[in-house]
């Protein structure tokens, strides 16, 4: 039987994570033009909106001035590998000189949209060592000139990403630097892992580092980017939260009406 | 696995009007430029997982061809109209690089066929440009997890 929701109406805003497929300006009013709700995350906000690789188009200039004339409630943000370039780029943090052009562009998207912080995804081992994410991480926040938050990952076929055991969520929370905590990564590090490590997802959630959770769920074996429909283990770690901390929803909507899941037009 | 010609008069393929004609205009540019060029053919394969796609890759034939050739493409557009609040799309004519378009004209299919590949396992998919039939073949795919079982075991 699912559980009330958690949270307050409006405290977990809509990534447009939500809107696979679509191009950035139609998932940004997809979000703002119908009521959005999740059994367990409540009324969602678009207060802020997460600008994601799941969706299309160039982020040009005009672009960016458009969607904020369209949304001027809403503060927009980049995250991991959006489109900013007419090829599509595989950048993660762990591949910063490897990528600088892409960082580059991204760091004038970022200035475009006002944002005021940027998340991107640890990335891959074989780009960096855990040593060289974390310095790659300043580096990217000098360019950005603003906090750039690193999301972790999971347990993988041949153990390619980075921060992907609680030992390096562990590490990654003693660095100090900013961090995206996604919760439903922790899901599958704790399936694999088969234990849950509370004390520390508590300690990441309260920190003052951690500038964004996203929410979602999955079976534990991949990022399936469900809508909360069962209260997840994680639930009793929430009231943690730092307060400062974003809330994003990254469960898919255009698939969600069965999960949980109710958007109005 | 979902395979498809990509034959944009053919009924029953959902496309958008405007994402039909599109994608029959740029299917048609594309090939018409690689006969131009000389490229027998193009593979555009994707892939992607974590939350994030790759870019495509091209693989052409004959392999030492050169994809900076320049076309035109049909490029779709918006404009936010505040007096409608809005948004208002068209679509532009605009020169690009044959390797650019075959990246553009990926996207839109995988805006129609593939939404959310990152998503889950990840997933990916190909395209075949053969410019000597003037067809374009896609196929595409998702990862799954398979579980082997060792059996029930009463303790």
């Amino acid at each position: 039987m699912p559980a009330k929701s958690f949270f307050e109406p409006g405290r977990v805003c809509l990534s447009l994570a939500a809107f696979p497929g679509l191009r950035h300006e139609e998932a940004a009013h997809a979000a703002a033009g119908g009521h959005h709700e999740e059994l367990l995350l409540g009324v969602l906000s678009t207060s802020h909106l997460q600008l994601v690789p799941q969706n299309f188009g160039v982020l040009t200039e005009n672009l960016c001035a458009a969607l904020q004339r369209a949304h001027p409630g809403t503060r927009f943000r980049l995250h991991a590998n959006v489109r900013v370039l007419p090829r599509h780029q595989h950048a993660d943090l762990s591949g910063f000189d490897l990528f600088l052009p892409w960082f580059i562009q991204a760091a004038k998207v970022h200035r475009w949209l006002r944002a005021e912080v940027y998340s991107a995804h640890a990335g891959r081992r074989r780009e960096a060592t855990m040593e060289q994410l974390l310095d790659n991480a300043r580096r990217a926040a000098d360019l950005f000139e603003c906090p750039v938050a690193i999301e972790g990952h999971y347990p993988s076929a041949g153990d390619q990403y980075l921060v992907a055991s609680w030992k390096e969520y562990q590490q990654l929370l003693e660095s100090r630097l900013p961090f995206a905590l996604d919760l439903s990564h922790l899901h599958i590090v704790a399936t694999s892992s088969g234990r849950i490590e509370a004390t520390l997802v508590k300690e990441m959630l309260s920190s003052d580092s951690c500038l964004e959770v996203h929410v979602s769920t999955n079976d534990g074996q991949g990022d399936q980017h469900r809508i909360c429909a069962d209260t997840p283990w994680w639930a009793d770690c929430i009231a943690s939260i730092h307060p400062h901390a974003v809330i994003f929803s990254e469960g898919n909507h255009r698939l969600g009406k069965h999960e949980g899941g109710r958007h109005v037009q | 696995m979902t395979t498809v010609q990509i034959d944009t008069e053919a009924e029953g393929l959902n496309f958008s009007d405007e994402r039909r004609r599109r994608l029959t205009l740029n299917k048609d540019a594309i090939l018409t430029a690689m006969r131009a060029a000389g490229i027998t053919s193009v593979t555009a394969s994707y892939t992607g997982e974590g939350d994030e796609g790759s870019p495509t890759d091209l693989q052409a034939e004959p392999a030492d061809v050169d994809l900076d050739v320049e076309l035109t493409m049909a490029v779709q557009t918006s404009e936010w109209d505040e007096a409608q609040r809005c948004w208002a799309w068209s679509d532009i004519e605009t020169r690009m690089t044959l390797d650019e378009a075959m990246s553009a004209f990926v996207d839109e299919v995988i805006q129609e066929y593939h939404a959310g590949f990152e998503d889950g396992e990840g997933g990916g998919g190909e395209l075949m440009f053969d410019a000597a039939a003037m067809t374009v073949t896609y196929n595409n795919f998702n990862y799954v997890v398979e579980r082997d079982y060792a059996g029930e075991i009463l303790l």
